[in-house]
């Protein structure tokens, strides 16, 4: 089981529920496949860097879970196959240092958070 | 050791400027000052870097979209290599520009 993270951006002129059905196609592979789903984020339409298929603008929403790798490569494989997809990105989140002790703060107690500090080194 | 000597400007050999006035002591013309730079993510703990974070990367990009040099940004080799491929994943999510002459 590894964490990974996918952003995907859909065409912003399909209907919101087409939209909804991808990212609930996604999640269900997933949880299919023995994924844990952590977060799913919807940032919504937003402006595009550069024009993809004559498309300025695109729907973005990013999918946080923990699950085996065939299951990840599912994901991408549903959205390959997927033409209102304009693009996807799955990356492999890897747990540094400096990660874990921005999440630590947010989630434990100030109290658990010295003990955190004495173990920590400069990276 | 290295990386405290100053940065050696650029020096590009211009026909147009009048040859420098030598000096009674020999010396040659100073070096402008350079401030040291810092790494800004060696220096704040707990600033990560991370590709769907536009507005932060935005920094590290030139106008036209390039990445900003380590010599320029004052990012240590380390997180260069993390900035440059946190733009390259932004950019194949249309989240940075590869080039603005596109648009």
């Amino acid at each position: 089981m590894n964490r990974y993270e996918t952003v995907c951006v859909v065409r912003p002129d399909i209907a919101e529920d087409a939209i909804k059905g991808i990212i609930q196609k996604a999640t269900s592979s997933l949880e299919g496949a023995g994924g844990i789903i952590a977060r799913v984020d919807e940032w919504g339409r937003r402006k595009l860097a550069y024009p993809i298929q004559k498309k300025g603008e695109g729907y973005y929403f990013v999918l946080d879970y923990t699950s085996s790798p065939e299951a990840s490569k599912e994901v991408e494989r549903l959205m390959k196959l997927n033409e209102d997809v304009l693009r996807y990105q799955t990356i492999k989140v890897i747990a540094t240092k400096q990660a874990e002790q921005a999440e630590k703060p947010a989630q434990a107690a100030p109290a658990a958070q010295t003990s955190a500090e004495g173990g920590q080194a400069n990276g | 050791m290295a990386d405290e000597r100053p940065e050696r400007p650029i020096r590009t050999d211009r026909p147009s400027r009048p040859e420098r006035p030598s000096r009674p002591g020999g010396r040659p013309d100073r070096r402008p000052y350079h401030k040291k730079k810092v790494c800004r993510f060696c220096k704040t703990k707990g600033l990560t870097i991370d590709y769907k974070d536009a507005k932060a990367l935005r920094g590290y990009v030139t106008e036209k979209g390039r990445i900003v040099p380590r010599r320029i940004s004052g990012t240590c080799a380390k997180h260069q290599r993390v900035v440059c491929s946190a733009i390259k994943r932004a950019r194949n999510l249309a989240i940075l520009p590869f080039t603005t002459t596109s648009i």
